[in-house]
C-alpha cells in the first residue's frame, strides 16, 4: 500500500531543514512525481510568482514505485515555475540518482528561498547539510563532479549538478545528472541556478525491497523474452533512441531545415543507425532496467565518452533542423550542452531559428557576432553554446532567452519562423505526421512535449498487436488507416493516453519501459507492479484518474496566471503541407485543429471556450482545493 | 509478379510472403492492407503476396 510521503524541506533563506510527512490517502492520490510536486506548489506557493526568484519552488521528487528493482522505474521529476513559458514547469530525469533519493527515505526534497552564496546539499539518509559551493560555482558539470568526488573521498553518491547555463539562468538550462542524463526541459535549471544551488548530493544507500519478491519475478524473470519478442524494444535497445531518425526520415518526416520541410538529403549520416555502426563506443542503463538504450558515443576530439551521446531530438535539432549532415558536429553539441548544462531540444531548435532568420536576412552578421549561421553549418554550434551558456551580449544573450522570447525582439516576421508552443520549442515529431500531437503541444500545460500522450501510429497497428490492444484498455478507438488524421478519434485518443502518460510522469516511470501501446510493460503489468512493488491493489481506471488529475492541477496552476484557450495556439509552420516518402502531401488545417481541440477539450471536461476545468470536473477529480 | 504498394508498381518475387516484404523494405514495425483488408500480425509470416495484390504499408513509429 501507499505509505505516508517523507518530505525533506530545505529553506535557502535560513539554511535549515524540516522533515515534514504527507498523509498516505492523500499521497495515493497525488502519488509522487509530477503530482506531488504540483500538490506542493499549489498549497503553497502563489503561482503569479517570478520564476527566477527566492519565492518559486524547485521540487525533486519520486514515487512509491522509484527503485524497485525493474525496468524503467528509476526517475525523478522537477516540478517549478518555468522561466520558459511563464508556467507550470515540470521535467523528468532518468539514471541512478531517483532510487538513491527513494533508497535514502525521500519522496521529495523541496528547495524555498534562495542562498546568499553558492551552496549544495548534501543527503545521506537523515544527515542533511547545506554546504559552500564557491568553489565550483562556474565550472561545468563533469568538472563538479570531479570536485565532488575529491572533496567527499568518494564515488559513492548520485548528483543533480548544473552547469555555467543554469548559474547563468539561461532560460532553457537543464539540470544534469552523471553528465549526460538531464532534467532537461523547461528551463528548471535556470530555477536553480537563481537559488544558488549548484548541486543535489545524495549519498548511495541499500536498494529498496519490493513488498512481494515472488510476484516481481513474474514480471522480471522474462525480461529478455519480453524484449526480443518486441520489435520496437530491440531497435531501441540496439540503436537508442536515435534510431528514430532512420523511420522518419524514410517516411519522409523528418523535420528539416526549421521545420520547412519533412526531408534532408544525406540525413543517413545523423541515422540513429550510423551512430551505432561508427561512433557508439557502448550502452548504458539506468538503475534496474534491461532495455540499456542510453548511448554513448567517442570521436576523437569532438566527443568525449562521459558525456554519453546524442538521442534523437539532439540527432534532429543539431542535425536536420539544422540542415546539418555532419554527425561529429552534432555528437559535440550535445556534449557541450551536457558540460555547460542547457537542453539540447530547445537549444539546438534557437539556433534553427536564428538561421532561418539568418538567411532570410532578419538577422545579420552584426548581430550574431559575425556568425555565419546558414543552414547546414554545424560548425557554429561550439561557439554558439558557449555564448549562449555565458549569456554574452549579443547573439548569446538573444538566444539565450529562447526562440520565441527571442523573436519578440525582432519582430512579426521573426515570430513567424517560430516553432513553439506557451515558448517551449518543439520536440522532432510532425504533427503532419502524428497529428494528435498537435493537440498535444498546443493544450500540454508546461508547452509541446513528445512525451505526453502516445503517439499516432498505433491506431494504425494491426488487431493483435499490442500497439492496438493496449490502447485500447484505456478507451474505444477506431482504427486510422493513413497519415496526416486529425479527428474526433484522435481527439480521444490524444486525451485518454495523455491521462496514462501523465500518471507515469507522477509513478516517475519510464516512457520507454512503461506505457500503453509499444512498450516493454502496458497497463496490465502496471497495476501488477503495484501490487507486488508495494502492496498497493489499484486499477487502470484509478491510474488514469491520477493522470487527469495531475493534468487538471497543471491547467488550474496556469488558469490563475491568466492562461486558457487562446494560448493553447499552434505555429505557423504547423499548417504547412508535407510531401512525404510516398510523394503524398500530409496536412493539417488551422480550422480542423481548432474543431478537434474543442472535441478535446469536451473529452477532457474543460470549458470550451476558455479551455480551463468546469466546476464538474473539479468536483469529479477533488480538487475544490485548488 | 506485379503489385501495387503504396500506389506504385513494384515487382516482387513469386511467393513471397508479408514477412518477406517487409524485411526487404526495411520495415520493422509495419501495417499491412492487402486489397482493402488488414492483415492480423499473426498472418505476416504466411501470407503469401499474389499476382495483382493492391497492398498499403505504413510504418508504426513510435516516440522517444
Amino acid at each position: 500500500m501507499i505509505k505516508d510521503a517523507r518530505i525533506l524541506y530545505v529553506d535557502l533563506n535560513t539554511k535549515t531543514t524540516e522533515v515534514k510527512t504527507l498523509d498516505a490517502e492523500t499521497y495515493r492520490k497525488y502519488p509522487g512525481g509530477s503530482a506531488l510536486g504540483l500538490y506542493l506548489m499549489l498549497k503553497e506557493m502563489d503561482p503569479k510568482v517570478d520564476p527566477l526568484s527566492p519565492e518559486n519552488m524547485l521540487i525533486f521528487s519520486v514515487s512509491p514505485l522509484t527503485g524497485i528493482p525493474i525496468s524503467g522505474q528509476s526517475r525523478m521529476c522537477v516540478t517549478t515555475k518555468s522561466p520558459l513559458t511563464g508556467t507550470v514547469g515540470d521535467s523528468q530525469v532518468g539514471g541512478f540518482i531517483p532510487a538513491v533519493v527513494k533508497a535514502n527515505g525521500w519522496d521529495a526534497i523541496v528547495l524555498k528561498g534562495k542562498a546568499d552564496k553558492p551552496v549544495y546539499l548534501y543527503i545521506e539518509k537523515d544527515k542533511v547539510e547545506i554546504r559552500d559551493a564557491q568553489h565550483l560555482w562556474g565550472k561545468i558539470t563533469g568538472d563538479t563532479e570531479d570536485a565532488l568526488i575529491k572533496e567527499l573521498g568518494h564515488d559513492k553518491f548520485e548528483s543533480s549538478i548544473i552547469g555555467p547555463g543554469g548559474e547563468n539562468m539561461v532560460s532553457y538550462a537543464a539540470i544534469m545528472h552523471r553528465r549526460s542524463r538531464a532534467n532537461g526541459r523547461n528551463g528548471v535549471g535556470a530555477v536553480m541556478g537563481s537559488k544558488n544551488v549548484k548541486a543535489l548530493v545524495v549519498r548511495n544507500a541499500r536498494p529498496v525491497v519490493p513488498e512481494d519478491q515472488a510476484g516481481m519475478k513474474t514480471l522480471t524473470l522474462n525480461v529478455k523474452e519480453r524484449m526480443a519478442a518486441n520489435d520496437t524494444i530491440v531497435d531501441t535497445a540496439l540503436n537508442g533512441s536515435a534510431g528514430c531518425v532512420d523511420g522518419h526520415a524514410a517516411e519522409g518526416f523528418l523535420p528539416s531545415y526549421n521545420w520547412e520541410k519533412g526531408m534532408m538529403d544525406d540525413w543517413i549520416k545523423t541515422a540513429g543507425t550510423t551512430i551505432t555502426e561508427t561512433v557508439l563506443k557502448k550502452r548504458e542503463t539506468c538503475f534496474g532496467c534491461a532495455i540499456r538504450c542510453k548511448g554513448v558515443v567517442e570521436i576523437p576530439g569532438k566527443a568525449d565518452p562521459e558525456y554519453g551521446g546524442p538521442e534523437y531530438e539532439t540527432c534532429a535539432t543539431f542535425g536536420c533542423y539544422c540542415g546539418n549532415t555532419d554527425l561529429g558536429d552534432i555528437c559535440q553539441a550535445n556534449q557541450l550542452c551536457n558540460m555547460y548544462g542547457i537542453d539540447t531540444i530547445s537549444c539546438g531548435a534557437t539556433i534553427a531559428w536564428a538561421m532561418d532568420c539568418f538567411e532570410k536576412g532578419i538577422l545579420t552578421a552584426k548581430q550574431t557576432d559575425g556568425l555565419e549561421l546558414k543552414f547546414g553549418n554545424g560548425k557554429v554550434f561550439e561557439e554558439l553554446i558557449k555564448k549562449i551558456a555565458r549569456k554574452e551580449k549579443g547573439i548569446g544573450e538573444l538566444l539565450a532567452k529562447g526562440s520565441a522570447a527571442a523573436a519578440k525582439t525582432l519582430g512579426k516576421e521573426a515570430e513567424d519562423l517560430v516553432v513553439a508552443c506557451k515558448g517551449q520549442e518543439w520536440p522532432a515529431h510532425m504533427v503532419q505526421f502524428k497529428p494528435n500531437l498537435a493537440l498535444n503541444y498546443a493544450a500540454n500545460p508546461f508547452g509541446a512535449d513528445h512525451q505526453s500522450s502516445e503517439h499516432d501510429p498505433a491506431l494504425m497497428a494491426p488487431d493483435d498487436d499490442q500497439n492496438w490492444l493496449w490502447p485500447n484498455m484505456l478507451d474505444t478507438f477506431e482504427k486510422c488507416d493513413s497519415y496526416g488524421i486529425l479527428d474526433d478519434n484522435k481527439a480521444r485518443f490524444a486525451y485518454a493516453t495523455q491521462k496514462f502518460y501523465a500518471m507515469m510522469d507522477t509513478l516517475c516511470l519510464c516512457q520507454f519501459a512503461w506505457g500503453p501501446a509499444w512498450q516493454l510493460y502496458g497497463p496490465k503489468e502496471l497495476v501488477e507492479f503495484c501490487k507486488y512493488g508495494i502492496g498497493w491493489d489499484t486499477s487502470v481506471e484509478e491510474l488514469q484518474e491520477i493522470g487527469e488529475r495531475r493534468i487538471n492541477m497543471m491547467r488550474l496552476f496556469n488558469q490563475k496566471l491568466g492562461f486558457s484557450r487562446k494560448d493553447d495556439i499552434l505555429p505557423k509552420k504547423a499548417f504547412l503541407p508535407v510531401e512525404y516518402a510516398e510523394g503524398e502531401i500530409a496536412q493539417i488545417t488551422p480550422q480542423q485543429f481548432e474543431d478537434t481541440l474543442t472535441t478535446y477539450y469536451r473529452y477532457a471536461g474543460w470549458d470550451v471556450e476558455t479551455g480551463n476545468p468546469t466546476p464538474e470536473t473539479i468536483k469529479r477529480l477533488g480538487l475544490e482545493w485548488v | 509478379m506485379l503489385v501495387t504498394i503504396n500506389k506504385k508498381e513494384t515487382q516482387l518475387e513469386e511467393g513471397m510472403t508479408v514477412s518477406q516484404l517487409l524485411q526487404l523494405r526495411n520495415l520493422r514495425k509495419a501495417a499491412v492492407w492487402i486489397n482493402g483488408k488488414q492483415l492480423m500480425l499473426a498472418d505476416y509470416e504466411s501470407w503469401k503476396i499474389q499476382e495483382g495484390d493492391n497492398i498499403k504499408l505504413l510504418r508504426i513509429m513510435a516516440g522517444g
